[in-house]
C-alpha cells in the first residue's frame, strides 16, 4: 500500500488494520461523517485537494490510492 | 515525562488530523487517571469534532466522554427531556451553530447588502427562549458558540458604507449573543469569530464540504476550536488562579539589577527590549483589572529593588500594583509558601513565572501545586505567553473580583495596624464595622452562588449548591442570607452567605461560608446571632450546626464549639452540633452593627 495511507486511516477511523481489499462495507466506523474527517486528513497528510464530485466516491482503499496517485504530481507531495 | 506528555510532545511535534487520531487512541490507555467529563455537542451544521476534542481535553487533565446529538437536532434537544441529551446527563453542553444554517441564510443578507435587514433580535430572542427552557429543566451550564462571518460576500467596497454589510450582521449577531449570556445562568459564549479572525478565516469553513455534505467548520479547524471548547471544560472544573507570582530580573524588566543598577534595567518603551518588557508589564496590569493579584519573588537586594520602585517613574509598574513582596537569597518555594500564607490563599491558587529553568523546576519539585511556568526565551513572546496561559482561565468577572487587589490592600493596613500594638478589641473597634443581612435576590444571586461554589477555608458544610438547588430550598421555605461588610477602609460587598432549613421546631445551618478575606474579625459571631434571631423569629426552638471536614476547612473546625454549641452527633462525615435558642442566644460583638434589612424580598429569578 501507499506509504502514509495506512497510518492515516487506521488514525482516524480508529481500526488496527487496513488492507488494499478494504472499504466502507468492510470497515463500520468508516460512515458518512468520518469519511469526511478521513478525506480531509488524506488531504493534509498528502498535501493535495480532491474535485467535490470525487468525495463521495472515495469509499475504498483502491479508488482513494488512486485519487491520490492522480492528485500528486511530482515527488514532493509525496515526501511524507 | 509522563505518558500522556509524550503523547502531547509527539502530536505537536507534526500536528495533523491523522496525528491527532492517533493521539486519542493511545489516550484511551493512558487516560484512566484523569477526571471524566460529560460534554454534550449540538450542532446545526455536520460537525464531527468529538477525537480532537477528546485529546484537547486530555491536555486540560479532563477525559471526555461525549455525545453528539443528531445533525440539526438542537432545539428538539433542548427542549425534550426524554431526549438523548437528557438522558447523557452531561457536566455541560456545547452548542455550534453556523450563520449559513440558520433562517437568515435563507434572506440575501448572508451574502451581503440588503435594504431589508434580518430581524437579529427576534432571532436572538428564540434562542434565548430555548436555552431558558433547558435551563428550567436542568443546571448544566451551556457553552455556546458565536457565528464566524464568512469569508467572501456580494458587499465588494460597499462593506465599509453599507448599513447592513453581512460583516455588520454577524456582530449584531454575537453581541446579542453576549446579552443572551448575561441573561441566561450558566451560559458562556465561545467566541469563534474572534478565534477564526486569528487563524487564517479564509479557511475556516472548507466551501466544498459545505456544499456536499452541509460540514460548517472545517475540520482543519478543529484543534483550534476544541482547545478553546476545552479551556472552558477545564474552567467551569478548576478555578483560576488568584495570584501571579513573578520573578524580577530577565521576567519584569531586562538585565540583571545587581549588575546594571535600577538606572540600567530595560523596562521603558523607547527602545528593544525595554519596550517588550514594557508591554508584558502592561499585560500583568490587564490580569490585575480582573482581580488576580501580583505578587514578587526575587532573589535580589531589597534595598535596590526598594530603589528601583521609587526612583524609576518612567516604569509601568508601580509599588502598589503589587500586593505581596519576597525579595531575598532564600530558596523560593519558602518564598511562595509565605506569600499564600499570608493572602490566605491556596498554593493552588499561585501562578509562578520566572526566565530561570533551575527555579521553576525547584518550585515544581517541591511544590506541585503550585502552577510553575517557565518565560520564554525571547521578551517579544512574552506577552502572548502570558495571554495563552490556561490559569487565569475565568468563564465570568464580577463586580467582586475586580476589586478584589483593592480589598487585599485594605486587608494588608488592617494587618498592619492590628499588629502595630494596640489590643485586639481597641482594632475591631477602630474598624467600625457595619454588617448588613439581605435575602439573597436578583441582583446578588450570582455572588451568593459564587460564594457558595468557591469558598473552601470558613465553609462549614462544603455544599456545592448551585442556582437552582438555592432556589428548590427557597421554594420550600427555607430562608437564603447574604451578608455584606463595610467598614472604615470602605464596602467589601457580599462577604458570607448562609442557608438556613427550618423543621417544625428547629432551624438547621445547611451552609453557612464566610470569604477568607475578613477572617479573623469576628464577624461570623456576629452572623450566628443574626441567622440564630432568624431562628427565633420562625418560631425555632433549636439551632442545628453541622462540620463536615475537608482537606481546606481546618479554619472553621471550632466554629459551633467556640459558641456554645453542644456536639450531638460524630460520625465518619463529620460533627452535628445543637444548642438551644431559650434562654440564651449568641451575643454579637458589640463593635459590630448589624444593619436592619433594607432590601425587599423578591424573586430571584
Amino acid at each position: 500500500m501507499r506509504p502514509g495511507l495506512a497510518e492515516v486511516m487506521k488514525n482516524v477511523l480508529d481500526i488496527d488494520s487496513v488492507t488494499e481489499d478494504d472499504s466502507m462495507k468492510t470497515i463500520e466506523s468508516w460512515d458518512s461523517l468520518r469519511h469526511l474527517n478521513l478525506i480531509m486528513a488524506l488531504e493534509e497528510h498528502f498535501g493535495i485537494s480532491f474535485d467535490p464530485e470525487e468525495i463521495p466516491e472515495l469509499n475504498s482503499v483502491r479508488t482513494i490510492s488512486a485519487a491520490i496517485s492522480k492528485h500528486s504530481t511530482g515527488s514532493k507531495t509525496e515526501a511524507r | 515525562m509522563s505518558a500522556l506528555d509524550e503523547i502531547f510532545a509527539e502530536l505537536d511535534e507534526k500536528p495533523s488530523l491523522s496525528q491527532y487520531g492517533a493521539a486519542e487512541r493511545k489516550l484511551r490507555n493512558a487516560s484512566g487517571d484523569l477526571a471524566a467529563f460529560r460534554l454534550a455537542i449540538l450542532a446545526n451544521h455536520t460537525f464531527d469534532i468529538g477525537t480532537v476534542l477528546a485529546v484537547e481535553c486530555a491536555r486540560r487533565g479532563l477525559r471526555l466522554i461525549s455525545y453528539s446529538a443528531g445533525y440539526d437536532q438542537y432545539r428538539q434537544e433542548l427542549l425534550d427531556p426524554n431526549a438523548g441529551l437528557g438522558r447523557f446527563q452531561p457536566d455541560a453542553v456545547f452548542i455550534s451553530l453556523h450563520l449559513e444554517n440558520t433562517e437568515f441564510a435563507a434572506s440575501p443578507s448572508t451574502c451581503g447588502f440588503t435594504q431589508d435587514p434580518p430581524a437579529i433580535g427576534a432571532w436572538v430572542e428564540k434562542l434565548g427562549a430555548l436555552l431558558l427552557a433547558y435551563r428550567k429543566m436542568s443546571p448544566t451550564p451551556i457553552l455556546l458558540q458565536n457565528f464566524v462571518p464568512p469569508a467572501s460576500d456580494m458587499d465588494g467596497l460597499l462593506s465599509a458604507a453599507g448599513r447592513s454589510s453581512v460583516f455588520d450582521l454577524v456582530m449584531e449577531l454575537n453581541l446579542a449573543l453576549r446579552q443572551t449570556e448575561s441573561s441566561i445562568p450558566e451560559v458562556y459564549v465561545i467566541d469563534a469569530a474572534r478565534l477564526a479572525a486569528r487563524n487564517n478565516l479564509a479557511e475556516w469553513s472548507d466551501r466544498r464540504l459545505w456544499f456536499l455534505a452541509k460540514v460548517g467548520i472545517s475540520p482543519k479547524k478543529f484543534p483550534l476550536l476544541a482547545s478553546e471548547v476545552a479551556r472552558s471544560c477545564a474552567a467551569l472544573r478548576r478555578p483560576a488562579a488568584k495570584c501571579v507570582v513573578v520573578d524580577l530580573d530577565n521576567t519584569i524588566w531586562g538585565g540583571i539589577l545587581g549588575d546594571a543598577g535600577p538606572e540600567g534595567i530595560q523596562c521603558t518603551d523607547e527602545s528593544y527590549p525595554g519596550n517588550a518588557y514594557a508591554a508584558f508589564q502592561r499585560a500583568l496590569l490587564a490580569l490585575r483589572s480582573r482581580g488576580i493579584l501580583l505578587a514578587v519573588a526575587s532573589k535580589n537586594d531589597a534595598a535596590l529593588v526598594e530603589e528601583v520602585f521609587r526612583k524609576r517613574t518612567d516604569m509601568v509598574l508601580r509599588k502598589e500594583h503589587i500586593t505581596d513582596w519576597e525579595v531575598h537569597w532564600e530558596p523560593k518555594p519558602d518564598s511562595l509558601k509565605r506569600i499564600a500564607a499570608r493572602l490566605n490563599i491556596g498554593l493552588d491558587s499561585l501562578v509562578f513565572l520566572d526566565d530561570n529553568p533551575a527555579e521553576v523546576a525547584l518550585v515544581k519539585m517541591a511544590l506541585p501545586s503550585v502552577r510553575a511556568r517557565q518565560m520564554p526565551s525571547r521578551p517579544e513572546d512574552f506577552v502572548e505567553f502570558l495571554g495563552k496561559l490556561a490559569d487565569f482561565d475565568q468563564l465570568r468577572l464580577s463586580a467582586e473580583d475586580m476589586r478584589r487587589p483593592e480589598l487585599y490592600e485594605l486587608r494588608k493596613k488592617q494587618t498592619e495596624m492590628s499588629q502595630s500594638g494596640t489590643d485586639l478589641e481597641t482594632f475591631y473597634r477602630s474598624l467600625k464595622t457595619v454588617l448588613a443581612p439581605q435575602r439573597a435576590s436578583g441582583s446578588n444571586f450570582d455572588r451568593v452562588v459564587q460564594l457558595i461554589q468557591k469558598t473552601n477555608q470558613f465553609n462549614l458544610t462544603t455544599r456545592r449548591h448551585d442556582k437552582p438547588e438555592l432556589m428548590k430550598h427557597i421554594e420550600q421555605g427555607s430562608e437564603l442570607w447574604a451578608f455584606r461588610a463595610r467598614d472604615v477602609h470602605g464596602d467589601h460587598g457580599i462577604i458570607a452567605v448562609a442557608l438556613l432549613d427550618f423543621s417544625a421546631d428547629s432551624c438547621r445551618i445547611d451552609s453557612f461560608v464566610m470569604s477568607c478575606r475578613v477572617i479573623g474579625r469576628t464577624l461570623e459571631t456576629a452572623i450566628l446571632h443574626f441567622l440564630e434571631e432568624r431562628a427565633r423569629a420562625r418560631k425555632s426552638a433549636r439551632m442545628i450546626g453541622e462540620y463536615l471536614p475537608t482537606a481546606k476547612n481546618e479554619p472553621c473546625r471550632d466554629f459551633y464549639q467556640r459558641h456554645n454549641y453542644a456536639c450531638t452527633e460524630k460520625n465518619d462525615q463529620g460533627t452535628q452540633w445543637s444548642k438551644r435558642l431559650e434562654p440564651s442566644m449568641t451575643e454579637s460583638p458589640e463593635w459590630i452593627e448589624i444593619e436592619q434589612e433594607v432590601t425587599t424580598v423578591c424573586d430571584p429569578a
